[in-house]
């Protein structure tokens, strides 16, 4: 039985043909049953990067046929046309796809955390649809392992690689939750818009919004639900506030003196300046002042530059974390090819044991019931010590063909009728 | 006797284990593994708590008059002030680095009761001066958490405001939750250790029949005091906050320091220990 991955993503086709593949949920059972003459354990992931089949299956060949001709049926394209764009990857490669697609490493964005409940649910379809079987459910549970490793081992996901995100970390880092932090909005400017935006998405209680055109603060309110405010009222909003967001254009200045007399009326409490206008808006001496915390467009790009360094490296501890799991799955499938050698042979020297101990028994009616237990109990344990060390050494045998050539000796030697396949 | 020594094996071996958990999860970040190291370190006290208890039972008064007592019994104080804080705000890297320190000092109070040294003489520990000894034990195991925050503190705010993160920074929880759990600290520090200076004049008055001012020890105890109720001043009253209040935080547990163990060290006192 093999495991194969038969998709492609952003990589290998551009999101005009992505999203021509995209299934309706309702249609991914249709299309996975469809699949189960050829292919008894089958997962379908489909996200807007990438669109995966996961097959176990022992004709690979009829099974993508039977993948092509079902999307070709379902989205008018011809075969040529689907297999341009699709990749396969057999056994170890699969596996190592699939971990990498879980772990998000062979994401469009390394690290982000949406992919892993997009493949649990992939999974949970297939679990539904009757799909999943022994080998899917072992593959994809130490999937979901390895990117568990790999998200709290390493600091892939940890460190934001955008000036927004660097911004909205930041304040987590100074306030916590940002439950009880409301936001100031000096000015607009795109990425301090989508910053207040993070900063409102992730639980700030409310947005004000300053602008030199009231009308233009009103609009921008209203869209993110926020109050309009005049530039003076907001500069006096800032000793109610804790982050202040600002880019106004046109010489626009936060003296420290502004800074100084928020701070006064704050009892202390931290505040955080973004500034993201250039020329700078606030005094960079305000940055001086204690639990002012000040910031600039550079400082943030530095430390998302910075994160995007330690985030590649983070990768690499990421890619030996997954080998090591692949590696790791590889000799969990080898010890499951043998099993049924190792059973048999341990049911036939169980058989021999028993029917050596029933004559036995026969012939030595004399014995005491405690002294037949420890006869039972000799046989077993010998039975058992006798077929350890082979069943251990068993397992440990790395090489396919080794590991089929042992199994094939057994059966002979031992006459146990195994039919073992390749 | 083997029946405590084993007792108090247990408490050690509990207090590695969670040692155990809390170096994973300094590696790994993962929470349910500073959970587990929280459950050992609260069964670790649990039978560190039973251990003394059983001890004062069976011998008529509080196992503190050894070395290896005064260990157990300050090993317990920062494990119950450790969990207490946990309680408030939960900073899973202070399991991390504090849970070691609790074993080392659990396991030095193991190898030194092999062979017990005395400190005081038996017949002077009251319930009166066992109290006194407790609560200022619980209080110097708050102030040093206390401290150990103000410490992680200190190193978040610097990072903060001078834009150098450190890779291991993103370790450090919110500079406003290390605020929270700092003042939670040293306010529960400063009521135990008020406390325990205030048994331990009532102790004095009637051994000594006088309160001896001169002490280094207790001169020391009561400047610590006056530096904690300095720094709960300037925050309350003059809202100062950040660096500054933090100074005062460490100043406080350095003079706490130097009044527990250094002053036996380099000056003389009428202190047992």
């Amino acid at each position: 039985m093999k495991f194969i991955v038969y998709g492609l993503n952003h990589v290998t086709a551009p999101i005009s043909v992505r999203e021509k593949y995209a299934l309706a949920p309702d249609k991914v059972k249709e299309i996975l049953r469809a699949l189960k003459p050829q292919a008894p354990e089958a997962v379908f992931l489909s996200t807007c990067n990438r669109v995966e089949f996961y097959l176990s299956t022992d004709n690979v060949a009829d099974s993508l046929d039977s993948i092509q001709r079902g999307l070709g049926r379902y989205h008018r394209l011809k075969p040529g046309e689907i297999r341009k764009y699709f990749y396969l990857h057999e056994d170890a490669e699969a596996f190592r796809h699939l971990f990498r697609v879980a772990s998000s490493l062979d994401s469009m964005v390394v690290g982000e955390a949406q992919i892993l409940g997009q493949v649990k649910e992939a999974y949970q379809g297939s679990r539904e649809a009757g799909m999943a079987g022994s080998l899917v459910n072992g593959v994809f549970a130490r999937a979901f392992g390895a990117a568990k490793r790999v998200r709290t081992q390493t600091e892939i996901a940890r460190m934001p690689v955008n000036v927004s995100s660097v911004a909205l970390d930041l304040a987590r880092k100074i306030f916590s939750d940002l439950s009880q932090n409301q936001v100031l909005l000096l000015g607009a400017g795109e990425m301090s818009e989508l910053t207040a935006r993070y900063l409102v998405d992730s639980g700030a209680p409310g947005l004000f919004i300053a602008n030199r055109t009231l009308e233009k603060a009103k609009a921008l309110a209203s869209e993110l639900k926020g109050t309009a405010l005049t530039l003076e009222e907001g500069l006096k909003k800032m000793e109610q506030v804790d982050i202040v967001l600002t880019a106004v254009g046109g010489g626009f200045r936060v003296g420290k003196d502004d800074v100084e007399r928020a701070m006064k009326s704050r009892k202390g409490k931290s505040l955080f300046l973004i500034d993201t206008a250039v020329p700078r808006n606030v005094d960079p001496e305000a940055g001086r002042l204690e639990s002012v915390y000040l910031y600039n467009i550079d400082d943030l790009s530095a430390i998302a530059d910075k994160n995007r360094a330690q985030r590649q490296k983070a990768v690499e501890e990421a890619e030996a974390i997954l080998e090591e799991e692949v590696d790791k799955l590889c000799s969990w499938l080898a010890t499951l090819e043998l099993v049924p050698t190792i059973v048999r042979l341990r049911e036939r020297f169980e058989g021999i044991g028993r029917k050596e101990l029933e004559e036995f028994l026969g012939k030595n009616n004399a014995l005491s019931d405690k002294e037949k237990r420890s006869v039972e109990r000799l046989v077993h344990d010998l039975t058992g010590k006798l077929l350890h060390d082979p069943t251990v050494n068993l397992k440990k045998i790395g090489d396919e063909a080794d590991r089929f050539e042992f199994a094939r000796m057994l059966n002979e030697i031992f006459s146990l009728d195994d039919e073992i396949k390749r | 006797m083997i029946l405590f020594n084993l007792l108090f094996a247990a408490t050690v071996f509990f207090y590695a284990l969670g040692c155990s958990y809390a170096f994973r999860y300094y590696k790994s970040l993962e929470d349910s593994l500073e959970a587990t190291a929280t459950r050992y370190l609260a069964s670790g006290a649990l039978l560190e708590g039973a251990w003394i208890a059983a001890k004062w039972l069976s011998d008529g008064y509080a196992p503190l008059t050894t070395i290896d007592g005064i260990l157990a019994a300050l090993s317990f104080s920062l494990a119950l002030a450790m969990l207490l804080g946990r309680i408030k705000t939960p900073v899973p890297i202070l399991t991390a680095l504090f849970l070691p320190f609790i074993f080392a000092l659990g396991l030095m109070a193991l190898l030194a009761g092999l062979k017990p040294v005395p400190l005081m003489e038996s017949r002077l520990m009251t319930t009166g001066m066992a109290s006194h000894i407790f609560l200022t034990f619980l209080g110097f195991a708050h102030f040093t958490l206390g401290f150990g925050v103000g410490v992680a503190f200190w190193v978040q705010e610097g990072q903060l405001k001078h834009h150098r993160f450190k890779n291991w920074s993103y370790r450090l929880p919110a500079l406003e939750a290390l605020d929270r759990l700092t003042v939670f600290y040293i306010g529960l520090g400063f009521l135990f250790w008020m406390a325990g200076l205030w048994l331990g004049a009532v102790q004095a008055f009637e051994v000594w029949n006088r309160l001896p001012l001169a002490d280094p020890k207790i001169l020391g105890s009561f400047l610590v005091l006056m530096i904690y109720a300095c720094f709960f001043l300037l925050r309350w009253g003059l809202k100062m906050r950040g660096r500054k209040s933090m100074m005062l935080v460490m100043t406080g547990y350095f003079l706490a320091l130097f009044t527990f163990v250094g002053i036996r060290v380099f000056l003389t006192t009428q202190h047992a220990f």
